[in-house]
């Protein structure tokens, strides 16, 4: 099972790459990642949050006393 | 409703609902700092709050850079989880809360950028759904290894100075951007 369910994961990442090499062949139909990412943070607030979180994933990984 | 308190209300719902998360599978210390990243938030989104928090504009920025650059490189031959990465993982947040804001970024609206928008919107929402499914599936069925969460397929990578190496790669260049990419001139848009 625990392969299965890793499938999972491995299926959504295929996705973001096929997802990404698209819209990077093709802007002009899907807008690349970066394009996104800066349309998403353009307010100060989803910045911060995103920032934030970003943090978090960092403690979360390597400096949390817990881990999972 | 003006679009900047639609998008405050969602990241504290988003925060809060993360915060009983945490305190529900009993890491406090994670619960207790989705509950500062809210607070955070709201300090954030009022004027009054703008200079103190992410206010220091670009002074020193070169040197922030190479602090930056310089703790990720201690974490990477750092053990996770030991005081140490604790401490370099502090003091990434004291950087990040005297790091400037970011400029504008202006993206042009246009169809390609809402079919990227969901595309990846539906990538993101996957992520979260079945890393939830698997855990509850793990908690239910008593068996966390049968139904691992993204932490502990990641867990094993971070225990080796590769495998940290390698997680550095997609870390590093996310907090690079965020941290110190400069899209414009202008040094708020809210």
């Amino acid at each position: 099972m625990h392969i299965s369910t890793s499938w999972g994961y491995f299926l959504i990442f295929v996705a973001a790459l096929v997802t990404t090499e698209y819209s990077h062949r093709n802007p002009e139909k899907v807008a690349p990642f970066l394009v996104v990412a800066n349309y998403s943070i353009r307010k100060r607030v989803t910045r911060t949050a995103l920032l934030l979180i970003w943090w978090w994933l960092g403690w979360h990984f390597l400096g949390s006393p817990y881990s999972n | 409703m003006n679009e900047t308190l639609v998008e405050l209300i969602l990241w504290e719902t988003a925060l809060c609902i993360s915060a009983i998360f945490q305190f529900w599978r009993k890491a406090d210390a994670d619960g207790l700092i989705f509950l500062l990243m809210m607070l955070a938030l709201v300090l954030q989104s009022s004027n009054r709050w703008t200079h103190l928090f992410l206010g220091l504009k670009k002074n020193a920025v070169q040197l922030k850079k190479f602090v930056y650059i310089g703790i990720c490189g201690i974490l990477i031959f750092t053990k996770p989880h030991s005081q140490i990465s604790t401490v370099m993982i502090f003091l990434l947040l004291a950087l990040l809360l005297l790091s400037p804001d970011s400029s504008s970024r202006s993206v042009e609206k246009n169809t390609a950028l809402f079919r990227g928008r969901w595309l990846w919107i539906t990538v993101a929402i996957a992520t979260a759904v079945w890393e939830l499914i698997n855990y509850f599936w793990g908690y239910f069925e008593n068996s966390e290894n049968g139904f691992p969460t993204i932490s502990m397929l990641v867990d094993p990578l971070v225990s080796s100075t590769s495998g940290r190496l390698l997680f550095f790669l997609f870390f590093g260049p996310i907090g690079y951007f965020f941290l110190f990419w400069h899209g414009g001139e202008d040094a708020h848009l809210n």
